[in-house]
């Protein structure tokens, strides 16, 4: 589904990415794991395309898309949930999810938000008027992925969405995923340094180091003494 | 008898200083939208203004030669849109051409919107001279309001009503529609808004053109209160900028206090003294009160900023 080959990227003069390989499933749940720092997030801003490529291809269902900007990519299917939540924090909850239709502007529009949103996220529902900002971290994050999600992603892009995150509502995350990832057919990426979580959550794991891919394969086939020296710090 | 003269005079001065907090808040309310929410030194608003005005000349000038006699009166209630699409459009080519190669360079498009302003002044000087113009006020708007003893003119009325649609117009638009909504998520975290698919060039050509056409609906009213000459925008600007940093960049709520205490600021103190002495009071105050506090009267911050 998106494909890319040989990626190269970064700020400035300073490249985080180097030569990476990386291919997204639907239906599946592929995890991203390495240390801080190794490029992770920078990898998925590249995706989506907030990082420009310096090197590389990205291309989506056999169409390259390596120029498009990022409003474009977003149209096309992929759903971004970056590692702050980034919540337009002076809007209401509702204006907030809104913003999560601009996606589907032109096509077929729907103009309401799906009612499966608050059957994952309930809290939502109460929250609807406040503003953004007055919403808990944990609240930031059903927002934030509630928001992608209306826009019938056919890819998400999870960064960190369990950091700092009250128990009860990571398991409430990771069974949204799950439903996402079997229900939906989406392909989901889960960047991700808690190996334990991401493991729980993932069909199959990259791991990264150095800003480029060392390891990868099915979780069910993946020995921890095999990535073990990419992940212990 | 006394103080029923007094109250009189107290009457009168407090709507003299609505009137022009009015008159402000129509001049800072575009601006408000390309400085405070875009964050571009917009030097050129106040020719905006002054095209505005121009604009408002021209259509009279249209309307008592090609219309019939009776239609006159009405000019002005046809400048108004004329004025809003006219500036509204040399918005949009400004922003197309010039500001959109120079967002976060707050230095660079302060410049080139300074040097924009004096070609569009020069233009103005051109097409219709050095000198003054005179717009000729409708008919019905001659004369004032009596109550009690205190005439309230129905230009400065006009005005204050003008401003009113004005706000809600631009409140029912930033926080009632999607095209609002795409603008204030675009200015609140543009590459957010950009990942959800919202495309942010559109949405900037889009908002300076609003921005200008506001303008270009204060350079109406500014006809009612005076003559019109090429230069007459950059006796605002100042005004403006201080009206929108003083209210808290990027906060509509901001500019409208902002704009009523230095309207009603400047009104008493010139009661009390003359017309210099209000405009040293006023900046002075605004100095002090800015050291008190930086961001202005109303501050945007919340929780998302941990």
């Amino acid at each position: 589904m998106l494909t890319a080959r040989g990626l190269r990227a970064g700020y400035d003069e300073s490249m985080v990415l180097h030569d990476v390989d990386f291919c997204i499933e639907p239906g599946k749940v592929t995890g991203i794991l390495g240390r801080n720092g190794v490029g992770k997030s920078t990898f998925l801003k590249s995706i989506i395309g907030l990082v420009p490529l310096r090197n590389g291809c990205l291309s989506w269902e056999g169409e390259n898309i390596t120029k498009r900007k990022p409003d474009k990519r977003a149209r096309l299917g992929i759903g971004y949930v970056p590692q702050g939540r980034e919540i337009f924090s002076s809007l209401t909850v509702e204006e907030n999810l809104l913003l999560g239709l601009e996606v589907l502007k032109g096509k077929k529009r729907k103009q309401s938000i799906p009612k499966e949103i608050f059957e994952w996220f309930p809290v939502l529902k109460e929250m609807l008027h406040r503003k953004g900002g007055d919403l808990s971290g944990g609240q930031q994050q059903q927002l934030a992925i509630a928001r992608a999600m209306i826009g019938n992603p056919k890819i998400l892009l999870l960064d960190e969405p369990m950091e700092g995150i009250q128990p009860s509502i990571v398991q409430l995350i990771q069974e949204v995923i799950g439903i996402i990832a079997k229900e939906k057919g989406i392909g989901v990426v889960l960047v991700e340094h808690n190996v334990d979580l991401a493991l729980e959550c993932s069909d199959y794991i990259y791991v990264m180091d150095r800003g480029t891919m060392v390891a990868e394969g099915k979780v069910s086939e993946v020995k921890f003494e095999d990535i073990e020296q990419f992940l212990v710090v | 008898m006394k103080g029923g003269a007094a109250m009189e005079i107290w009457a009168s001065q407090l709507f003299n200083g609505l009137s022009y907090s009015s008159f402000l808040l129509l001049i800072a309310l575009g601006l408000a939208i390309t400085f405070g929410l875009m964050k571009v030194m917009n030097m050129a608003h106040g020719d905006m203004i002054m095209i505005g005005a121009y604009v408002t000349y021209s259509t009279q000038l249209i309307f008592s030669s090609f219309m019939p006699q009776n239609m006159f009166d009405y000019y002005f209630l046809f400048s108004i849109p004329i004025a809003f699409v006219v500036t509204a459009c040399i918005g949009w080519i400004l922003e197309k051409s010039l500001i959109q190669f120079l967002y976060n360079r707050p230095l660079d498009s302060m410049l080139a919107t300074w040097g924009v302003s004096l070609i569009l002044q020069q233009i103005a000087r051109t097409i219709f001279g050095a000198p003054n113009v005179a717009v000729k006020t409708p008919s019905w708007l001659d004369g004032g309001l009596q109550i009690a003893a205190v005439t309230l003119p129905y230009k400065r009325l006009f005005i204050l009503v003008l401003v009113g649609l004005c706000l809600t117009g631009l409140y029912v638009y930033l926080y009632r529609t999607a095209a609002g909504r795409r603008m204030t998520a675009v200015t609140l975290n543009r590459q957010m808004a950009s990942c959800l698919g919202v495309n942010t060039r559109k949405v900037d050509a889009g908002a300076f053109a609003l921005g200008s056409g506001l303008g270009g609906v204060a350079g109406c009213a500014l006809t009612l209160l005076g003559p019109v000459g090429p230069t007459v925008g950059t006796n605002y600007i100042i005004d403006a900028f201080m009206i929108v940093i003083l209210g808290g960049i990027g906060n509509l709520k901001g500019t409208l206090i902002g704009a009523v205490v230095i309207g009603l600021i400047s009104t008493f103190v010139e009661f009390g003294s003359s017309a210099t002495i209000a405009k040293v009071v006023v900046f002075a105050l605004i100095i002090l009160f800015l050291q008190w506090k930086p961001f202005g009267l109303i501050s945007t911050r919340s929780r998302a900023l941990d």
